[in-house]
């Protein structure tokens, strides 16, 4: 058991220490076009062989596949020894993937193009999911999807929504992230106990709750009068959080997105961001987070924590990446794309 | 050395050139140095008019993979205007084939492409024209990757309009061909697209992939003929043309090599002047062959009347002392008139290396590398190698180590009537250091002694008496070590009355060596600006002397420290090895001695080098000269050319 989690620890130690830098990502934002990305990324070794095998196309939308598949293999790789050494937490990845899928399946088929979903999705991750991508991805209507959800736990909940008064995306969104913070937080407290539950719980919670406030932040800003926040029930679908139930309840009863953010920057993420730096809220909270995940990385002496910040970490190089790809297709300035990378 | 100086007319400046340079002895120089100005002469920029016609040559038999250097018959031939002409005409000729022949090597290439794009389609198993003819069909050639293969199958496989037939696979994908009926053309098409199928455009062609692949292959079996024609018409008109061709290169290298020593001579209306070096010995020789251009004055003198341009340097050395030249060369060889110390360097770096690296075994490991290394890679540092491991091997006897082992050479100090070794390094620790500090000693003194000769030779009696390197420097020297050595062993070597007064009458001198020594050399009295400057400047160098006297003795400790980290070192693998009989244990002192033959090989190497340039050399030596380095003429004797052409008859 001590073995395997020391394999744990140690590739991902190892598979941190291959990370892009800073300077690789200076060098990335000021290539002019993708064949320049293409080459400068080849250059690095995380990236070599992907990007030397033949019949590599420059395209944005096969990079970033490709480079999706590149995270993918390195959870793989991890989870691999998590399973072996009989440790559930690699579930976390598969339930986060497959609701993903589901999700995107979702939002292709509502938005009356059902062959989006199956031409964006990485045949790789069939291999690891329960459920079949594929069969998602020939399904033409929510109907169908429900039917390949089968004897998924997802097929209650997506009956659920089909069933809703209103049938939109949002009511996808809401429903499968409540159930899934029910069940991280389910097995984390089945798999882990005393401190490593309690980091584990803490950095997940921290990277929800980073999507909380800045959409909380948005919603005050920018749709109150569409949609205002009293009418959202936010207590009973956010579970897990490092933010208070009282505080949770707060939230809807903000006049303005300024009230909101004086009150987070009183509270447990008080360190996290400054109001007065002109970076956005979201890439000032994820790029603390990013620090927090190195240092955990660096002095942490459980495995499944240090698993966790390294994919954590390697998730927000993909996104990198592939905000990049975008950038270079869209010819946004490399200043631009810099301050919106989490680094 | 002497100093050639020749003037006479322009035109003959060539031959004369050859004559001088012809025994591969003469040095040039600039000659404008040891003109004056007033006389009009200048030194001219000419263009060698021979390196364009050699610059095509060369480049012809690069093209043709041809030796330039067999000439068979050099004499006779003559450079003319006509040279360049002929060799142009030819460059034409070759270059009509060479671009057929590229042209060829296009069409090989183009069949070759055509069998690679062919070839992913190979087991399509239909006629590409009857494909291509398709009315209501289209196909798409192209290449999809496995990812996108398994979209396309799991995905679109009930698609009533896609059809995909991979025909080949490689590590990333698959090769084929898809259909669509051209109603559905369009959707098809971007269905593909966004499975990132890379297509090929497939030219059209008549029959199967195979039979299309056979007919390109039959097409290239064609042209490789002709081009075996091509290079059979060439090598035909090198058969012919070859010898004159190579005959008038050697010409042409040869005049351009004497047209590059030209720029060495100063010009005046039609006449020239050119000065070099040859060694004295040389004279004679030269004297005769420039009999043949009477109209050529020639002055050769010895170098003291020359201007101010130093003669250069050549070390003639007896054969052991030779591969040491590569040390002084690297810090620098003597003056003209300085003393030539690789004869010194030869014995003291030796005995040196001989006293850190003793090990008789190990020495002999020594010599085998350096002959290896001299012989069969044409090393320097293996020649020196040679004398180090002999000596080596001395002082392995004199340690009584071989390989490490200490007890090996018992039986033969008993034979010898000796009652054991004659030295046992790790019992006589301070012993082995004393000695080494006594070599210092001597070795100090020895430097000083040739600094002594060095400044008697250069005129400089003043120096040689009564600087920190001559006379008064040694009796400083041994004055203060007899004190030290009074002192830590209570025996005297010099009285102490005397060895005081040798001390305190040779720190004054030292002090006023600037007034005392200056005055000598300089012919005349050398007067302090200041007083107090004087006394300031004089009392730190004076200071400065004694620290160095000490360090520089002190320094060659480090021959003692290195005959003990050697013995030690073999203690630690001897430890490490455990029994030295059983199989662990051989490796282990094999592998131990490996390292420590190259560990401590390097060591002594660097601190026998590092003793002779900082604690000797800087004691008496400059190493301001100049290479002798000889005009050199591509050495093309007809002798050589001959034995050349026979050999490559002979191979062909």
């Amino acid at each position: 058991m001590a073995k395997g989690a020391n394999a744990v620890l140690a590739l991902s130690r190892a598979l941190y220490g291959k990370r892009l830098t800073e300077a690789d990502y200076d060098a990335l934002v000021n290539c002019k076009t993708l064949t320049e990305f293409t080459g400068v990324l080849k250059s690095k070794p995380e990236y070599e062989a992907l990007l030397s095998a033949p019949g590599v196309i420059c395209t944005a939308s096969a990079l970033e596949e490709l480079v999706s598949k590149r995270q993918f293999e390195h959870f793989a790789s991890i989870c691999r020894y998590e399973l072996a050494i009989g440790n559930r937490f690699y579930q976390y990845f598969i339930i986060k993937t497959e609701i993903e899928q589901i999700l995107r399946c979702t939002v292709s088929l509502l938005s009356g193009n059902s062959e989006i979903y199956l031409l964006q999705m990485n045949p790789f991750l069939d291999k690891h999911v329960h459920i079949d991508l594929f069969a998602l991805g020939r399904a033409n209507s929510l109907q169908e999807v429900l039917a390949v959800l089968g004897r998924t736990p997802y097929e209650r909940i997506y009956r659920s929504c089909l069933n809703a008064e209103r049938v939109s995306y949002l009511t996808f969104e809401l429903a499968f992230q409540s159930y899934f913070e029910t069940a991280i937080k389910k097995l984390i407290k089945d798999c882990f106990s005393g401190s490593e539950r309690k980091a584990l719980l803490e950095l997940i919670s921290a990277s929800l709750d980073i999507k909380l406030i800045s959409s909380t932040f948005r919603a005050l800003k920018s749709y109150k009068d569409i949609l205002p926040l009293a009418q959202v029930p936010l207590q009973s679908m956010v579970t897990l959080t490092n933010f208070s139930e009282r505080e949770v309840a707060q939230f809807g009863k903000f006049e303005s997105a300024d009230a909101f953010l004086e009150s987070v920057s009183r509270g447990c993420y008080k360190d996290w961001f400054s109001r007065e730096s002109e970076l956005p809220l979201e890439t000032q909270l994820s790029r603390s987070l990013c620090d927090r995940c190195k240092k955990q990385i660096r002095f942490s002496v459980y495995p499944s924590v240090v698993m966790f910040c390294y994919l954590l970490l390697s998730q927000f190089q993909t996104e990198n990446l592939v905000r990049i790809i975008e950038g270079i297709k869209f010819q946004v300035p490399a200043q631009t794309l810099r301050d919106g990378l989490n680094l | 050395m002497k100093l050639v100086m020749v003037n006479g007319p322009t035109a003959q400046l060539g031959k004369v050139i050859g004559a001088l340079c012809s025994d591969g002895n003469f040095h040039p120089e600039k000659a404008d140095s040891f003109i004056s100005p007033t006389m009009g002469y200048a030194p001219l920029n000419e263009e060698n008019p021979y390196q364009t016609t050699i610059s095509v040559i060369k480049d012809l038999a690069r093209q043709f993979d041809v030796s330039l250097e067999t000439a068979k018959k050099v004499k006779g031939t003559v450079i003319d205007e006509k040279t360049q002409e002929y060799v142009e005409q030819l460059e034409r000729r070759l270059a009509d084939f060479a671009s057929q022949a590229a042209s060829l090597n296009d069409q090989i290439e183009t069949c070759r492409a055509g069998i690679a794009q062919y070839s992913h389609f190979l087991g399509l198993g239909v006629k590409l024209e009857d494909i291509f003819a398709c009315k209501f069909i289209v196909a798409r050639f192209g290449h999809l990757s496995k990812d996108s293969y398994l979209k396309l199958t799991r995905g679109y496989g009930e698609h009533p309009y896609i059809l995909f037939v991979p025909c080949s696979t490689d590590s990333d994908g698959y090769w084929g061909v898809y259909f669509a009926p051209k109603e559905h053309e369009d959707e098809v098409d971007r269905i593909f697209a966004s499975l990132h199928f890379d297509r090929m455009h497939v030219p059209s062609a008549v029959g199967t992939t195979e039979e299309i692949i056979a007919r390109l292959e039959e097409n290239i079996t064609i042209i490789e003929a002709q081009q075996n024609e091509l290079h059979e018409k060439i090598a035909e008109i090198w058969k012919t043309e070859g010898d004159r061709i190579c005959a008038l290169y050697v010409k042409l290298v040869q005049s351009s090599d004497l047209f590059e020593l030209r720029k060495y001579a100063v010009f005046h209306e039609k006449n020239c002047f050119y000065v070099g070096w040859i060694p004295a010995k040389s004279e004679k020789r030269l004297r005769a062959r420039l009999e043949k251009y009477p109209a050529f004055s020639v002055e050769i003198e010895d170098p003291e009347k020359g201007d101010h341009v130093r003669p250069p340097t050549r070390l003639k050395n007896l054969i052991f002392f030779r591969p040491y030249s590569f040390f002084v060369e690297m810090y620098g060889l003597p003056s003209y008139n300085d003393i030539d110390i690789t004869g010194f360097v030869a014995i003291t770096f030796t005995l040196l290396f001989g006293i850190m690296f003793g090990d008789v075994g190990q020495g002999l490991a020594l010599i085998l590398v350096g002959l290896a290394m001299w012989k069969l890679k044409g090393m320097a540092l293996g020649k020196i190698l040679l004398p180090c491991g002999f000596a080596s091997m001395i002082f392995g006897f004199v340690f009584g180590s071989v390989f490490g082992f200490e007890e090996a050479l018992d039986p033969l100090y008993e034979k010898l009537g000796m009652r054991g070794k004659p030295i046992s390094v790790m019992d006589s620790i301070n012993t082995v250091l004393v000695f080494a500090i006594g070599i210092g000693i001597a070795l100090v003194v020895v430097a000083m002694c040739l600094n002594i000769v060095s400044s008697l030779k250069k005129g400089k009696i003043g120096t040689a008496l009564f600087s920190e390197n001559g006379l008064t420097g040694i009796a400083v020297y041994l004055g203060g070590v007899s004190l030290v050595y009074t002192f830590m062993s209570h025996k005297t070597l010099i009285p102490s009355n005397i060895s005081v007064m040798m001390l305190a009458v040779g720190l004054l001198i030292l002090f006023n060596k600037e007034i005392i020594a200056g005055s000598i050399d300089e012919h005349h009295l050398v007067k302090p600006e200041s007083i107090s400057d004087y006394i300031m400047q004089n009392l730190f160098e004076t200071i400065e002397y004694v620290l160095s006297y000490f360090s520089n003795t002190v320094s060659f400790l480090r021959v003692g420290a290195f005959v003990i980290v050697h013995a030690s070192m073999m203690m630690v693998v001897f430890t490490l090895a455990g029994d030295p009989k059983s199989v662990k244990g051989i490796i282990v002192i094999i592998l131990g001695n490996i390292l420590v033959i190259a560990l401590e090989g390097l060591l002594s190497g660097i601190q026998g080098l590092r003793l002779e340039f900082y604690e000797m050399f800087s004691r008496f030596y400059e190493g301001e000269g100049r290479a002798f380095e000889a005009a050199k003429l591509h050495a093309f004797s007809e002798k050589k050319l001959a034995k050349k052409a026979y050999h490559k008859s002979k191979s062909n």
